[in-house]
């Protein structure tokens, strides 16, 4: 394999450098064609890296701490006022009128004459030695409240979900460009070139509103796309072989198609040919290395009912595991959507009463398991776990409805 | 995309240094700016000194900028004189807080001579190669040599570097190659046996006219024109619903077939509905610009995403026409090229007057008959009805132009009332219940019962709180209310009463008019919806009495609400139902005339009252309320009004619209969303927007018009998109005919001329062939009349298109691109083509033209939100299971996953070019998906049959590798299929080992590329 790969390389190197714009940022600055001048200044980012080998792991710019980041986003937007922003002087306008100081000259949709205000729902407590904010809707969350980072100051200028979750994922709020994900294994690459670089797992009843995009490569090649795992069929797409066809089998054609994609190399020449061959032997591993990462029915009982992860149920608590399976794998950028958190009241589900109870239980205990087990296995020093949303809950009642 | 263009630029710099020693002539080194200069500077100064930031007053844009001083008061650039030049002194300076480029490393030697050189030899100053209008330059060789002018070129640049051109690549390949591009399909075992033996002359010639005859030859070149077009068969954003886009998609497959000329390819997708005498597929072209996504998620303002589609015209229109980055100049002037600020808003105002604004309906449509014998008869229909619509609208303004005694009765007191529309409401949807069939409508039946319900609750809280009508605002003696108030409501609004002295005679008519608060800023920065269903005049006599005034008819002076009045008479022949004030966005007054049934005398003492049933039934907004806040009344004892509703006319022309309707309603139609211009008399005005901010415009109100760096747009009362197309394809305009040619080149060769396929502008790359791209865009534009077929088989027939893609370690080392063209680049199948090829192999392919979007094998739960429209993939079964590619679904949020794994576009945005990735997913996807399955076990059936037949395994593998590969193996190739044949059979049947043998073939590397 060694030698097959320098083989490659040095097939490759110059040609691949040099590659046109149509590779994109590839060749941003080459050691074999950038001017002098480029290269007498300080180090330099250099994303160059042949497309044959997307995610071949480049070095960080700077020495980082974070290896790998497991990225929570909860679709819908759960109101911040329930959770970690306490805010005590709301509580006494509780019912109240919205005062006109807030609503003087502005227009909000689903919402015209005065609209009433809404306090905290649920009792906040201080928790840790930091002495956080956290409502009683994340029992299981109080005994992290020393390690985790609350950050209060996010805005937005969108007020729709898709836009808003768009902005959050990609930096715009219109679609075309790509999403933090994919912009970290462009940048990063991959650890593990058996699996996709940037992963993703998506719980609830449907997809989060900015559908794919907010996992897509936007004008980066698609290969920095992340794979979205499922939670039916395989975990990947076309994972498995088909059902008449053995791994012995495969085996057998894969050697087949190798020995013949060799020779075509030899009488052609063609550096991609060599990158064909690996491509079909990771995707053979894949095979293995996904499927054995989508297993958590391996896991002991003890963890299983730590998570309150139940094989075969898809949930978030599930997706928790498997996000821990994918960390211990080193998947760069792994990524969780949660469906249902958009507690405006127009049904039971979506009601802060009923169903925002519901979400805030689902995902409670899995985090905490989440976090308590990534420590256990050493992964919490160098994997970054965010929490987001994309928009911020006000406190006016909507008034209108049809 | 933009981001993009700044981390780019070191790296086409990189590359121009690689081309260097092709372009550089050793004898005497000549200064050309623009191939010398221009790279310099825009590399490493215009990002602080150009069009967006000119720091310290410099800029290298402009030529009488970069000639000027600065702040430091000393000359830039002084012709002639480097040491008198303060841009020499800077990059000289050992001073690390005066030297520049700033904070960066100084400037390679090199690069300080060339300017030293050529601001010595008089700084010439250049336009940009792109903005010149292109000559065709002489062919280098003597035109007795038979050579096709493209070898010539490509030879000549070849030989000042010691190349040549490479041998031809054997019949096989060059059958392959030639068939996959101009079809995107594989030829067949015949065809490839036809070829072989076939050793006339024009052997070759005879198939590339075969294959450009073929009807799969539209279906091929329509992919790359729907990257450009962002084609889809959804609407985008959150929703993403259905939309019939498919006709539009078939009228480029047709256009391709039948080799329209580009300019009309062009010309009839931008202004197809301008022209004179447009035909129904001129209007389906016109979808073109219609592909934009919208956005009809609740709440969004849905003058943001009209204003977004907008731009996205703009911006598809120069960038895949003209390769013109004019989105650059959105926020700021250019930075790098000479394109003001002002200039993205008179390119913007040639597509702001639309009348598409981002409804959820997708409106505006054309009704087209699923079948297409039927189309012109509705094409017709529809036509007859906009005669008729524009009839009325320049009837009703010229009436009321010569209405000259239009007097306005002053409104003294307006109050709203929210209970009784209430009640209204209730017992109207009460009613409304009661006729639906619960059977056959139920969700409006549901969405009736749902709307009652909150009806009741908000009546009900109304009466706990003691609710009482509430005053409005008056100023002006107009309602003039700008604070909330309730959506649903009913507003009433008292006259004066009548003085004597101004009593005018019997009233024949009354001008009602919804007027933006702020007029002047509305034209180009709208108002709210204005959404009144209903209007109810009455006569308050002066002894208290109501008396409701019969209406005879209603006219109104607005595009929008004329619409909506036609619509309700075409259902309803009672003019009473017609009344009603709708206006999406309010950027112009918003009037009607209410015809009065008999001339009205106002005694004194007797006042008008009026009352608007503000009850926004029709989901004007998104969930955005609308509130009428600005309302005048106006008078008239003119009779010409009464004339006109009494005449013939009108009621002939009502009675035909509402045959005419009734007649397009019975033909069951698909609604294709097509461009269409607003009225003249109320259109959207464009002013600039203050850094690209849609909410904050400034200065005057701008017409439709060209950038002054590009050849002059003749000087019209009324330019619009149809000037524009024209314009594109003037003689002497030097960017069409170079993009029009670099993208086909693209397509056959696998990179541009020009690589920066969308960007011809200082920041793109300079043509690796100039004259050769010159040359090219003359013959297409002036000889060949834009004739696309005719360019095709020039390329195609050429050397450099037939020659071997095999390298040589020299040409590797020297070109590793293979800029030069010394010989073919091996190109992977595009996602189309991997699929189209896996099912024509096998004999799957149905190979029918045409029609609405399938539904292939696509694994369960890929679409991760389901529509309301086409709820969720629907597997097909029979031929549509086997369609090509381009009649796959295209669901913007959830592509086809396979096409995504083997780099389509996603159609968000118009692309030119997509970027070819090599990953373990593809494997999966042609190993795997059942579609390749299903194909292998084909084609495994097909080998077996074969095998049959000729009782001989080495013949049927042969020629099941031919089918696949287009070319036979070498005997290498065939010993190792035989191997693994007998390894498989070993472990199971012959059938399985057939199978797999074919999952092998199709998955080769000489599979996948051509």
């Amino acid at each position: 394999m060694k030698d097959f790969l320098y083989q490659q390389l040095q097939q490759q190197t110059r040609r691949e450098f040099l590659q046109g714009s149509g590779r994109l940022l590839s060749s941003a600055f080459l050691a074999s064609a950038a001017p002098a001048a480029l290269l007498a200044g300080e180090h330099k980012l250099d994303f160059s890296r042949p497309m044959s080998q997307p995610l071949a792991p480049l070095p960080p710019q700077y020495p980082s701490k974070v290896k790998r980041v497991i990225y929570m986003h909860m679709a819908g937007a759960p109101s911040q006022l329930e959770l970690f922003d306490y805010k005590p002087e709301l509580a006494k306008y509780d019912g109240k009128l919205c005062p006109d100081a807030f609503l003087e000259g502005k227009r909000f949709a689903f919402i015209s004459g005065r609209p009433s205000l809404l306090g905290p729902q649920y009792s906040f407590k201080q928790h840790g030695d930091s002495g956080a904010w956290i409502s009683d809707r994340l029992p299981h969350l109080h005994k992290h409240a020393d390690e985790l980072c609350f950050i209060k100051s996010m805005h937005t200028d969108q007020f729709n979900h898709a836009p808003a979750q768009i902005l959050a994922h990609t930096g715009h709020a219109l679609s075309g460009h790509p999403s933090i994900g994919a912009w970290t294994t462009y940048g990063l690459g991959s650890m593990n070139q058996n699996l996709p670089g940037y992963m993703v797992l998506v719980s609830g009843s449907r997809d989060p509103d900015g559908g794919k995009q907010l996992w897509g490569s936007g004008f980066l090649p698609s290969a920095y796309q992340g794979v979205r795992c499922r939670s039916q069929g395989d975990p990947i797409l076309y994972l498995s072989n088909p059902e008449n066809v053995s791994r012995s089998m495969r085996r057998l054609v894969l050697d087949g198609l190798k020995q013949m994609n060799q020779q075509q190399y030899q009488t052609e020449g063609d550096p991609e040919t060599l990158t064909r061959i690996a491509q079909y032997e990771m995707a053979y591993r894949m095979q293995l290395e996904a499927s054995d990462a989508f297993a958590i029915e391996q896991e002991s009982a003890k963890t299983l009912a730590a998570y309150g992860a139940q094989p075969g149920q898809p949930s978030f608590a599930n997706n928790c595991l498997l996000a821990r399976r994918l960390a211990e794998k080193d998947v760069r950028f792994i990524q969780l959507f949660d469906y249902g958190w958009d507690s405006h009241g127009s049904n039971k589900n979506e009601a802060l009463d009923h169903g925002f109870v519901d979400k805030c239980r689902q995902i409670d205990q899995p985090i905490s398991a989440l976090l308590d087990d990534l420590k256990a296995r050493g992964l919490f020093e160098d994997t970054l776990v965010i929490w987001g949303e994309s928009l911020a809950a006000h406190r006016c009642r909507k008034t209108e409805g049809v | 995309m933009q981001p993009l263009r700044f981390i780019l630029l070191p790296f086409i710099c990189a590359l121009m240094q690689a081309c260097q020693p092709a372009t550089s002539n050793k004898e005497k080194p000549e200064i050309s700016f623009n191939r010398d200069i221009r790279p310099i500077l825009t590399e490493h100064c215009t990002g602080c000194h150009g069009g967006v930031s000119k720091q310290a007053g410099v800029s290298f844009v402009y030529q009488k900028e970069a000639y000027g001083r600065g702040h430091s008061g000393r000359l830039t650039i002084k012709p002639g004189d480097p040491a008198g030049s303060e841009l020499i002194a800077r990059i000289e300076t050992q001073d690390e807080n005066l030297r520049m480029p700033y904070n960066a490393p100084p400037l390679a030697k090199e690069k300080i001579a060339k300017l030293r050189q050529w601001i010595r030899e008089g700084a010439k100053w250049e336009t940009h190669w792109a903005f010149k209008a292109p000559q065709k330059p002489p062919l280098p060789l003597a035109v007795a040599q038979q050579l096709n002018p493209i070898d010539q070129f490509v030879q000549q640049r070849l030989k000042s570097n010691a190349f040549s051109i490479s041998p031809r690549a054997d019949k096989y390949r060059q059958l392959r190659r030639l068939s996959l591009d101009l079809t995107g399909l594989p030829p067949s075992l015949d065809e490839i046996r036809q070829f072989i033996h076939d050793n006339s002359d024009d052997a070759y010639e005879k198939q590339v006219d075969r294959l450009l005859a073929s009807e799969q030859f539209g279906e091929r070149w329509a992919a790359m024109w729907l990257d450009l077009a962002r084609y889809a068969d959804s609407q985008g954003y959150t929703r993403d619903e259905y939309r019939a886009s498919w006709p539009y998609r078939d009228w480029v497959i047709k256009a391709f077939n039948q080799n329209m000329p580009y300019n009309d390819f062009i010309t009839k997708q931008l202004a197809g509905d301008l022209l004179d005498d447009k035909s129904v597929d001129d209007l389906i072209a016109t979808s073109f610009h219609r592909q934009t996504p919208i956005n009809s998620e609740g709440g969004t303002d849905d003058e943001e995403f009209r204003v977004i589609a907008v731009m996205d015209r703009v911006a598809t229109s120069w960038r895949a026409i003209n390769g013109i980055t004019m989105e650059c100049v959105q926020c700021h002037s250019h930075p790098y090229d000479p394109i003001e600020h002002d200039e993205y808003y008179k390119s913007y105002a040639f597509f702001n007057t639309s009348l598409d604004a981002d409804y959820r309906s997708d409106a505006p449509h054309l009704m087209l008959p699923k079948e297409t014998q039927l189309r012109q008869t509705a094409f017709e229909l529809q036509m007859k009805m906009q005669t008729i619509r524009d009839t009325t609208i320049n009837t009703t303004h010229q009436l009321s132009k010569q209405t000259g005694d239009w007097l306005k009765l002053a409104i003294v007191s307006a109050s709203h009332d929210q209970k009784t529309a209430l009640e209204d409401l209730i017992a109207k949807t009460e009613q409304q219940i009661k006729n639906l069939d619960p059977q056959k409508q139920k969700p409006r039946l549901n969405h009736a019962k749902y709307a009652l319900k909150r009806y009741q609750q908000t009546l009900q809280s109304l009466l706990e709180n003691q609710y009482k009508p509430e005053k409005l605002h008056i100023k002006n003696d107009e309602l003039h209310h700008t604070d909330d108030f309730a959506q649903k409501t009913q507003i009433s609004l008292d006259s004066e009463k009548v003085p004597p002295d101004q009593v005018i005679g019997a009233i024949t008519a009354i001008k009602l008019t919804a007027l933006p608060v702020n007029a002047q800023k509305a034209i180009h920065t709208p108002e709210f919806a204005v959404s009144i269903d209903d209007i109810e005049i009455y006569k308050h006599h002066a002894n208290g009495t109501l008396e409701k005034l019969q209406i005879k008819d209603y006219f109104t002076l607005h595009g929008e609400a004329l619409d909506e009045q036609l619509k309700r008479l075409a259902k309803n022949a009672n003019i009473d139902a017609a009344g009603g004030l709708f206006s999406h966005r309010l950027f112009a007054p918003l009037s009607t005339v209410a015809v009065l049934h008999t001339p009205l005398r106002l005694k004194p003492d007797d006042n008008l009252k009026i009352v608007l049933k503000q009850y926004q039934l029709r989901n004007l907004n998104e969930g955005m309320p609308s509130e009428l806040q600005r309302f005048k009344v106006e008078i008239t004892a003119d009779e010409i009004w009464h004339h006109y509703a009494d005449s013939e006319e009108r009621t002939n022309l009502i009675a035909e619209y509402q045959t005419l309707s009734q007649k397009l309603a019975d033909i069951s139609s698909i609604a294709l969303p097509v461009m269409l211009e607003q009225d003249p008399y109320n259109q959207r005005g464009t002013a600039l927007f203050s850094r690209g901010n849609f909410l904050a415009k400034q200065g005057p109100l701008l017409k439709p018009h060209t950038p002054a760096l590009l050849p002059p747009m003749p000087v019209q009362s009324k330019a619009n998109r149809l000037t524009l197309a024209k314009w594109f394809f003037r003689d002497d305009q030097p960017l069409t005919a170079r993009v029009a040619v670099n993208h086909f080149w693209q397509q056959l060769f696998g990179r541009g001329l020009v690589d920066t396929i969308g960007d011809f502008g200082s920041a793109g790359e300079l043509p690796s062939h100039p004259k050769l791209l010159d040359w090219l865009a003359v013959t297409f534009q002036q000889d060949y009349q834009w004739d696309i077929k005719k360019l095709l088989k020039l390329m195609v027939m050429s050397e450099t298109y037939r020659q071997t893609s095999a390298s040589h370690a020299e040409q590797a080392n020297l070109d590793p691109q293979n800029r030069l063209l010394s010989r073919a680049n091996t190109r992977r199948l595009s996602a189309e083509m991997v699929r189209d090829q896996a099912l024509f192999v096998s004999g799957l392919l149905t190979q029918k033209l045409a029609g609405e979007p399938v539904m292939p094998p696509q694994p369960q739960g890929i679409w991760g939100r389901k529509g309301r429209i086409i709820r969720d993939w629907q597997e097909a079964q029979g031929e549509n299971r086997y369609r090509r590619a381009i009649y796959t679904f295209i669901k913007r949020a959830y592509i086809y996953p396979s096409f995504l794994t083997f780099d389509m576009e996603t159609r968000e945005i118009s692309h030119g070019k997509r970027i070819q990735t090599n990953t373990p997913l593809q494997a999966l996807v042609t190993l795997n998906d059942p579609v390749y399955v299903e194909a292998s076990e084909a084609l495994g059936k097909l080998i077996a049959q074969d095998y049959v037949s000729s009782n001989q395994l080495d013949e049927a593998l042969k020629n099941a590798f031919l089918r696949v590969t287009s070319q036979p193996p070498t005997s290498q190739a065939l010993t190792q299929l035989k191997q693994t044949f007998a390894n498989i059979q070993s472990e199971s049947d012959q059938q399985t080992a057939f199978n797999q043998i074919s999952a092998l073939l199709l998955n080769l590397d000489a599979a996948l590329t051509r």
